[in-house]
């Protein structure tokens, strides 16, 4: 139950779905708030990955061999990098 | 801890039914999982409750519309503290695992703007039964007995 890169398709649903509305600002706005909200359980942990995720956010759908491929040259995988895309939940989005 | 309160296929309609009422461009929505057999249920009029009530509907589309509509019911969120169910996005990928053919098979409506997919009761089972979860082996049985299959699985 996963996808190509191996990665789950519940976690593959957040870089899916946060490429989708990464694109509007105010979307992203919202998305950052919420991820590094003292509240969020995650949000130290963002702050370290906040330049990866970034990266894969701002990507087109359609290339994630590709990245998938640079990211194996630095050590990480793209499966890596979705697992630290924080996910939304809780009143506080 | 999530809400598990989804049991009958009017909750899901009402859910679709104030998507498709929110929109403003066309969009596409497909449901798999339990949720969709509950709307199979509700929509050839039977009320027969899931045995286990779900905590989710999970829904797959391409409108950032319709997206960001269930951004507002994930996990957590007061749609779900209003409603006793989630919503839980799941990504287009996730249709590999269906019969190559599902979509011959599957229930289409338009709904003003949005076009509604609901995959047969067969296709959606396909997944779950791969999984031999006991919930989901209950689910196939309550699809079974309540003759939403047109075969056995």
């Amino acid at each position: 139950m996963m996808t190509s890169t191996g990665i789950l398709y519940q976690e593959y649903s957040k870089l899916h779905y946060g490429r989708m509305l990464w694109k509007y600002p105010d979307f992203r706005q919202r998305l950052l708030r919420h991820w590094t909200d003292p509240r969020h359980p995650h949000a130290d942990r963002f702050k370290e990955w906040r330049p990866e995720v970034e990266r894969i956010l701002e990507s087109p759908k359609g290339s994630d061999e590709e990245l998938d491929r640079e990211l194996r040259q630095r050590g990480l995988s793209l499966r890596v990098v979705v697992k630290e895309i924080p996910s939304v939940f809780g009143d506080f989005f | 801890m999530p809400r598990r309160e989804l049991k009958n296929g009017r909750q899901v309609h009402d859910w679709i039914t104030a998507v498709a009422r929110r929109i403003s461009q066309p969009a596409n929505l497909t449901l798999i999982g339990s949720a969709a057999l509950l709307w199979h249920a509700h929509d050839r009029g039977i009320a027969a409750e899931l045995p286990e009530a779900s905590m989710d509907i999970d829904p797959l589309t391409d409108s950032d519309e319709v997206a960001r509509i269930c951004f507002e019911g994930l996990i957590g969120s007061e749609f779900e503290k209003d409603h006793g169910f989630h919503i839980n996005l799941m990504p287009d990928a996730v249709l590999n695992e269906f019969p190559l053919d599902w979509q011959q098979r599957a229930v289409v409506r338009q709904i003003g703007l949005l076009k509604l997919t609901m995959p047969s009761a067969e296709d959606l089972l396909a997944p779950k039964l791969k999984r031999h979860d006991p919930r989901d082996i209950k689910h196939a049985e309550w699809a079974k007995d309540i003759g939403l299959l047109r075969q056995k699985t």
